[in-house]
């Protein structure tokens, strides 16, 4: 208990006073939510590639369910966007359907789909990222590479949610082609974890909120959430994703995300 | 002095022991989770059987503990000491603690990457013709039938090597000539860094339009299943590809040909004397259906733009029909296929420009000492979001060319297809795409509806309607100007 206790106040105390956030002073808002973005975004990287597995499970109004179920891969980059392949298990018509993404920090993500029935690798264009993933409340652009230079930021406060000390971040997309005007994060203190995400629309108007839930450690310092839960309040329909066996730096390269490799990933 | 002697040599008796093998050992040492050393073997295998019904790698190893033997139980190996540390969290978080040590590594057994799964779809299928058949005494309005299409596949050697099986089947249909049998895909692939072998039977595309696929040379098409030309029949072949910054070559070697599937008598979509596939067809090589038939293709990404150069030489998948005749087991009258051979050099462009796609296919074939080009190009425009909604509707325009004109075997020389593709994006993945082709030269108007929406989460039902209007006598598909139909299908996928 008393070893907990110290550790738990030596970042504090590092915080405090080595830390650029401790000079708010002089931080604009805007500074001030870039900054905590990029300790976020720095704290999230570093796993070097992962393997999961993704449940998705729709609802609609009426309780109707529909159910996804996706093996996804992801590699780091250096200096680029993140690169990533996912492959449809489930539902059956669709099975063995990949999708294979460049993320790019700026420039727009290029993206290429595998069709089986027709042995079809067709590139599509990565620009219709504020549409549905897989037919649920996620966006491309919600599940996609997440690159600090996509958005712009703006700190607008602190709050405690659900009993933790949280900094509130909103980040606007630079992106015209995205289907948001703002999001408004909670990040955790402690951790730098976005606990909670309000979604507002085109027209400005509060369309979804992402809470995630169930955050555990892997490879010493890297948090994820066993669960995402989207719901979409202008159409009451829920998308719950459930991650599944995450599985980092399980020797991944370049080479296992090149467009040849989709008609051979199942 | 003896003594003294002695005991010296026996420190460098001992020392040179327990250096050697340090020595060695250190080559072949791994970082292990070590969880505890115990002296008692029950309570080591009782811990051993915890960590393994949590899904841990454990051993239990005897170890020499000052003098005494001992039991330590570790949890690994592991390649890095990092994956060592990430279990490490992992066994913290269900109770266990344990410290990254190195152990000699034991010989163990490669896990298996062998992977077997098994699925597909079995559909069923209704077809209506709109107008009476212009052969009552043989054909039909309606056809029900039923299709199987399962797929086996394995992979093993971390999924650089598989086999795939898929055969198709299609029962109960009137039409005889639609019941038939094919071997989709039975392929061996062997993946070897940026080379990829695959011998066997299987499909290809290569195309980047909606309206026709001209540079798709390799598969014959299954014309029985749907007379837009998108089924394909499995084709024997051994494929190399190499995969370079500068794109990628593939080569074919095509060892058999398969002849393309026709109505029969009962059948519609055929003209007044059936195609006769029974007999042999009437081939230019003298190797008849087992010339050996190559094809290379490049292709290529750079930015937005993607290009395809590809080239053929052997026997022609379009068949020329009219020119032989035969008689068939009945004593009717029937048209014998002829295939030539061709070389047929083509290209594919795509570029992705925003919401716009723009694309083309060209191909310039040589067939009986005559050149000709025929060549599709146009563009998609997708609009997001329609509406404010998450549907998204695509317009597609395509111009198709022959510069055979009239002479053109096929029914399109100088036509325009105009298409609407409305992606619903619902739970249900509902899509309709739309298109008509309409002949600039004369009256002809084809049009074509397929639209699709899954069903609870196994089922796929799909609605289809093609017909033709307008067309004049001198048009190939004049002899298909009563055969409009809907088709109706409910899939059941696997």
């Amino acid at each position: 208990m008393r070893m907990s206790n110290k550790l738990f106040v030596v970042p504090v105390l590092l915080t405090a006073f080595l830390s650029p956030l401790s000079v708010s002073a002089q931080t604009t808002p805007e500074q001030r939510g870039f900054e905590i973005s990029k300790e976020a975004d720095r704290r999230g990287n570093g796993f070097d590639d992962f393997r999961a597995e993704m449940e998705m499970i729709l609802k609609n109004r009426h309780g109707d369910e529909s159910r996804r179920y996706i093996r996804v891969m992801g590699l780091e980059v250096d200096g680029d966007g993140d690169k990533g392949l996912s492959i449809f298990e489930e539902p059956a018509d669709v099975k063995g359907t990949a999708m294979l993404t460049h993320s790019h920090k700026v420039e727009t993500d290029d993206q290429w789909l595998f069709l089986p029935a027709l042995k079809r690798v067709k590139r599509i264009a990565s620009r219709n990222k504020s549409g549905p993933y897989m037919g649920s409340e996620f966006a491309y652009e919600d599940l996609g590479s997440q690159e600090l230079e996509k958005y712009t930021y703006s700190y607008m406060g602190d709050e405690v949610y659900e009993g933790m000390d949280c900094f509130v971040v909103a980040r606007d997309p630079v992106d015209k082609y995205s289907g948001y005007t703002r999001q408004v994060t909670w990040i955790d203190k402690a951790e730098y974890r976005p606990l909670k995400t309000d979604f507002y629309d085109r027209k400005n108007a509060l369309l979804k909120t992402l809470t995630f839930i169930g955050y555990k450690k892997y490879l010493e310092h890297h948090w994820r959430p066993d669960e995402m839960f989207m719901e979409n309040h202008q159409t009451g329909k829920t998308t719950r994703i459930v991650w599944k066996n995450y599985r980092f730096r399980t020797g991944l390269n370049d080479s296992d995300f090149q467009v040849n490799d989709l008609k051979r990933a199942r | 002095m003896f003594i003294n002697r002695s005991f010296l040599i026996n420190i460098i008796v001992v020392m040179t022991m327990f250096f050697g093998v340090a020595a060695v050992q250190a080559n072949n040492k791994v970082p292990y989770l070590q969880i505890g050393v115990f002296s008692d073997k029950a309570t080591a295998k009782n811990i051993l059987q915890q960590l393994e019904s949590s899904g841990f790698s454990a051993e239990q190893r005897t170890i020499d503990a000052i003098g005494r033997p001992a039991e330590v139980v570790l949890v690994g190996p592991y390649e890095r000491t990092s994956q060592a540390l990430y279990d490490q969290s992992r066994l913290r978080d269900i109770g266990w603690s344990a410290a990254v040590k190195r152990f000699p590594a034991l010989p163990k057994p490669k896990p298996s990457t062998f992977r077997a799964t098994a699925s597909g779809s079995l559909t069923a299928e209704l077809r209506g013709f709109v107008d009476d058949p212009l052969y009552p005494a043989e054909q039909y309005d309606t056809f029900a039938s039923l299709a199987i299409q399962p797929e086996f596949h394995m992979s093993w050697n971390d999924r650089k090597s598989s086999l795939t099986f898929v055969p198709f089947v299609r029962v109960g249909d009137k039409d005889e000539e639609r019941n038939h049998a094919d071997v989709r895909e039975l392929m061996w692939l062997n993946a070897m860094g940026d080379w990829e072998l695959r011998l066997g039977i299987g499909k290809v595309f290569w195309g980047v339009t909606e309206s026709l696929h001209l540079v798709d040379v390799i598969n014959q098409i299954d014309q029985v299943e749907s007379p837009d030309g998108e089924d394909k029949l499995g084709q024997p072949m051994a494929n190399l590809s190499w995969f370079t910054d500068w794109g990628t070559w593939d080569l074919f070697a095509l060892p058999l040909f398969r002849e393309r599937t026709f109505a029969g008598v009962k059948g519609r979509l055929r003209g007044p004397l059936v195609v006769d596939t029974e007999q042999d067809a009437r081939y230019e090589s003298d190797d008849k259906d087992e010339h050996l038939d190559w094809a290379i293709r490049w292709s290529h990404y750079i930015g937005d733009w993607d290009i395809g150069l590809s080239h053929f030489s052997g026997t022609s998948r379009d068949p020329k029909i009219g020119d032989d005749f035969g008689v068939n087991s009945l004593g009717q009258t029937v048209l014998i296929p002829r295939y030539n051979l061709i070389d047929q050099t083509g290209l594919t462009l795509q570029a992705l420009l925003g919401d716009w796609a723009w694309k083309l296919e060209a191909t310039s074939t040589e067939e009986m000492n005559q050149r000709y080009t025929q060549a599709v190009a146009g563009f998609e425009y997708t609009h997001v979001g329609l509406s404010g909604s998450s549907m998204d509707l695509g317009l597609l325009l395509e111009y198709l060319y022959d510069d055979r004109a009239e002479l053109a075997p096929g029914p399109f020389a100088d036509d325009v297809m105009l298409g609407l593709r409305w992606v619903f994006n619902d739970m249900q993945s509902s899509e309709i795409l739309m298109g008509a082709i309409y002949d600039l030269e004369g009256s002809a108007v084809s049009s074509s509806v397929e639209a699709s929406r899954r069903l609870g989460q196994s089922w796929k039902l799909t609605l289809e309607y093609r017909g033709a209007s307008g067309l004049e006598p001198t048009d190939p598909a004049y002899i298909f100007r009563n055969d409009d139909y809907f088709q109706l299908g409910l899939g059941y996928f696997f």
